[in-house]
């Protein structure tokens, strides 16, 4: 079908309906003339058309919101197979249970006739190929382990997409059930420790870490062994576990309610226990992680070690050391305190055990055990010496050891010492004590290897001051145009993109002389990011355009652009040390959704992709993000961000793709990522959970510490460095926006108010006081908060602290302002004295927006997000129950002067659409009790509209603000019908937001967005 | 305020960066799949699943409003409208390798798939590749069929989002059902 010929059906097809149906057939046979499959063609159509039942007229979209929401719960896919069914080569023979990973059957292997059990993996866990696999790998390995305290893999294979390991058949039961009959005592926890720690050295030796040691992970046979199990799985899911004290929260706003009503969290119904929802898989979890997984740090062995002196603590004590009511409170409690000595729960412990379980302990793992041998051979050797003192006292010898020795002077003693002396006690033989030797001399090596290095970090990295610790700041353009900076690794120039009128170029700045060259002309393309080669003779750049994107290359002094490479490319690059690669993110590919790491040569050949994310999870692929190839060549640093939750920084090695996280805390937003020259350190461009504007951090490396490197109000976006790191380039967004009175809004009368630059914070509301005062809300580190000074500018001060507030409405009398406000239970309504004191929470909302206070000073009208759209709704002032005044969308509500009128915008579309072109959303006013509107108007002249709507002062008419040429006008829309009149004649800027006082000013919020290039320099 | 990144990728793109609205689609998926779990999860069972109060919501949700222009959130529709598409078509497509998995073989649960075809009483492969079609020769009539169909919009929504007349969407609507339902019916 070609579209001219389907322009010919389709007029014909619409003719012939309209004509009634027995002419139909004359007239197709006439305007088809001498074409008869036109005419078969429109006939056809035409009886598919009349054809009788339904046809795609309920839309697919419900049932697309199902398979959505089975997705998000591992309950809805999980397979549910009934005894004897057949699965591969297995039998089913009775469900055994439901772990975190899915369903767990027992099942008969029909091939060799034995018990297996057969553990499924949820599709939320293999969905991700690349995690899949190696989850895969590493259970492969595991499996290779073969030893009597791991529990056997036979078979990790697939069946019709359903994923499963098969694995031996223990029967007895898992050390938590154990521990919930049995206080073990001391010789039977060692018993239980030393064969844990046995089985974690046999794998520590292969390289692999468990990662997740805790009673439902061990299992007692009924004839005393001991089998470790789920080698592996817990790195499938560990991000979650990294992520748990956020999930919970995150899990309980889930399970709020959206309506207004704040009725207390519901929980899921279907959900039988809390570890079928993913938030109790980690909660399950967290009372064994070590430290540094709560940190979200890269793990080692030595997590393993941690988690076993958690078990051994739990074992002697019957207690978990670090358990807190709330899953914040034992993250706390493992970052923060010492749990009591096992004595306070046991007295009589032996100082020993005391000692090991410490030193599993120790929050460092520096100063932990450092390899699970060391731990095994000390448990070991307590357990003879036990059983030695036990037989001892059962011959009737008085045994000095084993008096307890609770005395600070005993733990003083050094491990060594105490090794040595246990070794004399227990191991007389000489091959052992040969051993033992042996082992101190490898340790002693060690030891002074570890010294050695810590006096030269000391020595070496010490001295150089902290970079960036004190900073100066030069601007290098004011335009307010400058989109991507990047400087050149001798610092001497300094690469531009210009952006203006919709096209963009690419300038070159001679630093010293301020001197600039246009590289590349304007055009209709987006850069999405500029960088120097590591020689500093060219300049690789990103760009975004339909069918002509991709990296350039151009030499810096002008020339030609030549494409390296043509794939579609979502970031800045950054190349290896050597110049000879480099590295870039891409969105959306391989598939929609999917995002990945990307390595190249320099010449754009050899394109292979080093790391993955599937949703929620991304690479984050925008023009103000970036990878950072790290100055040793090993590492890409790169920002990862969970949709709707937070970002971080990880680093993936180029040489096996490995991946660590490099931000022990998660952050709001991280672009832009940097590495300093001496890998001290990353810089970043990030938003952190507390200061909620994009500034530049420093990160130190390892250990994850961040700090500020500017301070201010602005914005930043981009960071390029130069070779020596004591020079970087970046983009500043400004938004210079402050306050205006206008007599009758006379732009020629408009004067300034002093409050400074609020920020650009779209209807964030400024309001006249009867008396005369300002109430505004203005843009903090903190974020928006609510002033108010005397029109003069004096006695300026903050009304709202601690929380981050705006739209201020005023009652009547001036005596109240209420606002709103997002804390973690949502945006919400707000109430406090204008002379200060404690803020009020009103209305407890999903979403509650635009707060407009009644003339008589009873009611706050708003709208409020309810059953998923914007419905106005009225709340006492005073507090009380919120009672909804429209059914229909609306939103933006003011009350009129008389109080007998509500005036809002809404839309029949559904919600807030202000479409210039199809001018969509209206106004409407309706009586103050609610109900049907008594009038209803157009939004006119299009413009980019905005959401402020307020009444004219004579309460004849309704005003709202209308962008022209990046000028902003107040329009009035008379309530007596007749076309809209622009009122204000400003010329220039924006306005955010606006209000009449009642002495007729029009009081508002104007000024401009500016995006420049500016040079930070190391002050040191 | 945590949702700042998708306003500063919304404003990205709304500056000219057309591109950026690509890079919506992770979190607008993440989105509505919290809230479609939500919905479907309520007691309340007079509150059935409108299909625009979801989309409203998860914009809503996404978007702080006070920074990003309204014009968006027509295209936000149609981000919506074409998730559901894919992954109504994912999940038949799934449903068909599994199949093949054997007759002995034990399927997954396929409830939530099965509940969609009822649902439709389409196959939902064979209309997504007629769909394709229809939009290589009428690609605003394949816009119609996804907003309308996949996304749950109404005629007037529809006529909003493209910017093009009701009776237009209508016409658009009639032929492109008949036509679709002509190859479906081959």
């Amino acid at each position: 079908m070609t579209p001219e010929r389907w322009q010919q059906v389709k007029a014909l097809f619409h003719a012939a309906l309209e004509r009634e149906p027995r002419f139909r057939a004359d007239f197709l046979v006439h305007a088809c003339g001498t074409d008869p499959d036109l005419r078969a063609e429109v006939e056809s159509l035409i009886s598919a058309h009349e054809e009788e039942g339904s046809f795609i007229d309920e839309p697919a979209v419900v049932a697309a919101a199902e398979l959505l929401a089975a997705g998000e719960s591992d309950a809805d896919d999980a397979v549910e197979l009934q005894a004897g069914q057949q699965f591969g080569a297995y039998e089913i023979v009775a469900p055994l249970g439901r772990g975190g990973m899915g369903e767990v059957y027992l099942a008969a292997d029909r091939r060799l006739g034995r018990k297996v059990a057969l553990k499924f993996l949820t599709a939320s866990f293999t969905r991700n190929a690349e995690r899949l696999r190696r989850f895969e790998q590493e259970a492969r390995a595991a499996s290779a382990l073969n030893h009597p305290n791991i529990l056997t893999i036979y078979e990790i294979g697939e069946v019709a997409g359903a994923h499963f390991i098969a694995t031996e058949f223990i029967e007895g039961e898992t050390l938590r059930q154990y521990l919930r009959r049995v206080r073990p005592d001391a010789d039977e926890s060692l018993r239980i420790t030393i064969q844990i720690a046995d089985a974690l050295a046999a794998a520590h030796q292969a390289g692999i870490v468990h990662r997740d040691i805790k009673p439902e992970n061990v299992m007692l046979r009924p004839d005393g062994y001991i089998k470790l199990l789920d080698f592996g799985l817990a790195k499938l899911v560990g991000l979650r576990v990294a992520d748990c004290g956020l999930r919970n929260e995150e899990a309980e706003t889930l399970m709020q309610s959206p309506s207004s009503n704040p009725q207390p969290a519901i929980r899921d119904p279907q959900s039988k226990n809390p570890q079928s929802t993913s938030p109790g898989v980690v909660m399950g979890t967290i009372n064994y992680m070590s430290p540094e997984q709560a940190r979200g740090l890269a793990v080692d062995a030595r997590t393993d070690i941690w988690s076993l002196g958690v078990v051994l603590y739990e074992c002697v004590t019957g207690r978990e050391p670090f358990a807190g009511e709330t899953p914040s409170d034992t993250l706390a409690n493992i970052l923060q305190r010492e749990p009591p000595p096992l004595a306070a729960h046991l007295p009589g412990t032996p100082a020993e055990l005391e000692r090991i379980a410490a030193k599993a302990l120790r929050k460092d793992r520096e100063a932990r055990y450092q390899g699970v041998k060391d731990m095994l051979l000390d448990l070991r050797s307590l357990k003879q010496e036990l059983e030695f003192a036990a037989k001892l006292e059962r011959s009737g010898v008085p045994n000095p050891r084993a008096a307890r020795d609770p005395s600070p002077a005993a733990d003083a003693r050094t491990d060594e010492n105490r090794q040595a002396t246990t070794a004399a006690v227990v191991t007389p033989g000489r091959t052992r004590a040969a051993r033992r030797t042996a082992l101190f001399a490898l340790a002693a090596v060690g030891l002074l290897l570890a010294t050695a290095f810590a006096v030269y970090r000391f020595v070496y990295l010490r001295p150089r001051a902290a970079p960036f610790q004190s900073v100066k700041l030069t601007r290098l353009t004011n335009t307010g145009k400058t989109i991507h900076a990047a400087i050149s690794p001798d610092g001497r120039y300094v690469a531009y993109v210009h952006s203006d009128a919709g096209q963009q170029s690419l300038w070159l700045r001679q630093v010293s002389a301020a001197n600039d060259t246009q590289i590349i002309p304007p055009a209709r393309v987006g850069y999405w990011g500029v960088v120097f080669t590591p020689d500093g003779n060219s300049l690789y750049y990103s760009i975004k355009a339909r069918g002509q994107g991709g990296v350039f290359r151009i030499p810096v002094l002008g020339g030609t652009p030549v494409r390296v490479l043509s794939d579609e490319i979502d970031s800045e690059i950054s190349f290896a040390p050597d110049g000879k690669r480099f590295a870039y993110l891409r969105g959306d590919y391989p598939t929609r959704g999917e995002s990945g790491l990307f390595i190249a040569n320099a010449d754009g050949s050899g394109v292979r992709q080093l790391a993955a994310r599937q949703p929620p999870e991304f690479f984050i692929p925008i023009f103000f993000a970036a990878p950072s190839w790290s100055p040793d060549g090993e590492l890409i640093a790169c920002p990862v961000a969970r949709a709707g939750s937070w970002s971080n920084v990880i680093a993936v090695r180029v040489r096996d793709g490995h991946e660590q996280v490099l931000t022990p805390q998660p952050w709001a937003f991280v672009g832009h990522v940097h590495w300093l020259p001496d890998m001290s350190g990353l810089l970043l461009v990030a938003r952190s959970q507390e200061v909620l504007n994009q500034q530049l951090w420093l990160l130190s490396y390892p250990d994850g510490a961040a700090r500020r490197v500017t301070n201010d109000l602005d914005d930043y976006r981009s960071s390029s460095l130069t070779a020596d790191g004591r020079r970087l380039a970046t983009i500043q967004d400004t938004s210079l926006v402050t306050l205006w009175a206008a007599p009758d809004g006379d732009a020629a009368r408009a004067a300034e108010l002093p409050a400074g630059n609020v920020g650009f914070l779209q209807g964030s509301g400024v309001i006249s006081t009867p008396d005369g005062r300002i109430v505004y809300c203005t843009r903090t580190e903190a974020g928006p908060a609510i002033w108010i000074m005397d029109a003069d500018g004096s006695n300026r001060r903050q009304l709202t602290n601690g929380l981050a507030a705006l739209e201020p409405a005023l009652t009547p009398d001036g005596r109240y302002v209420v606002f709103a406000a997002y804390t973690p239970q949502g945006r919400n309504l707000w109430r406090m004295s204008v002379g200060g004191g404690d803020a009020v929470r009103l209305t407890g909302g999903a979403a509650d927006y635009a707060p407009a206070v009644s003339p008589d000073g009873q009611w706050v009208v708003y709208s409020s997000l309810t059953d998923g759209r914007l419905t106005l709704w009225k709340v006492p002032v005073g507090g009380g129950a919120p009672a909804q005044l429209t059914d229909r969308l609306a939103y933006q509500p003011a009350v009129s002067p008389d109080g007998k009128w509500i005036a809002y915008a809404y839309s029949d579309l559904g919600n807030a659409q202000l479409d210039p072109k199809t001018a969509a959303t209206r106004l409407a006013v309706m009586p103050f009790a609610g109900g049907a509107p008594t009038s209803t108007f157009d939004i006119k002249p299009s413009g980019t509209a905005q959401t402020t709507l307020r009444w004219s002062p004579d309460g004849r008419a309704l005003d709202y603000t209308v962008v022209n040429n990046n000028v902003s006008n107040v329009w009035r829309q008379p309530l007596a019908g007749g076309p809209p009149k622009q009122i204000t004649d400003f010329k220039d800027k924006l306005i955010s937001t606006f209000n009449w006082s009642r002495d007729h000013k029009l009081v508002c919020a104007r000024g401009l967005l500016l995006r420049d290039a500016v040079l930070i320099t190391d002050a040191h | 305020m945590a949702d700042e990144g998708v306003t500063q990728l919304l404003l990205a793109w709304g500056a000219g960066d057309r591109t950026a609205l690509d890079e919506l689609l992770p979190l607008v998926f993440d989105e509505l799949r919290r809230l479609a779990g939500r919905y479907l999860r309520r007691e309340h069972v007079q509150q059935t699943l409108q299909p625009t109060a979801l989309v409203n919501e998860a914009y809503l949700r996404l978007v702080d409003q006070a920074h990003v222009r309204w014009q968006n959130r027509a295209h936000f529709f149609g981000i919506a409208a074409h998730l559901m598409r894919q992954i109504l078509v994912d999940h038949a497509r799934q449903r068909m390798a599994d199949k093949r998995g054997g007759p002995d073989q034990q399927r997954l649960s396929l409830t939530q798939a099965e509940r969609v075809v009822k649902q439709t009483e389409v196959d939902v492969l064979a209309l997504n590749e007629a769909l394709e079609r229809l939009a290589a020769f009428d690609e605003q009539q394949g816009r119609v069929v996804e907003l309308k169909f996949f996304g749950g919009l109404t005629i007037e929504e529809i006529a909003e989002v493209l910017g093009i007349s009701h009776a237009t969407v209508e016409r658009e609507w009639k032929l492109a059902r008949a036509w679709l339902r002509r190859e479906l019916s081959d």
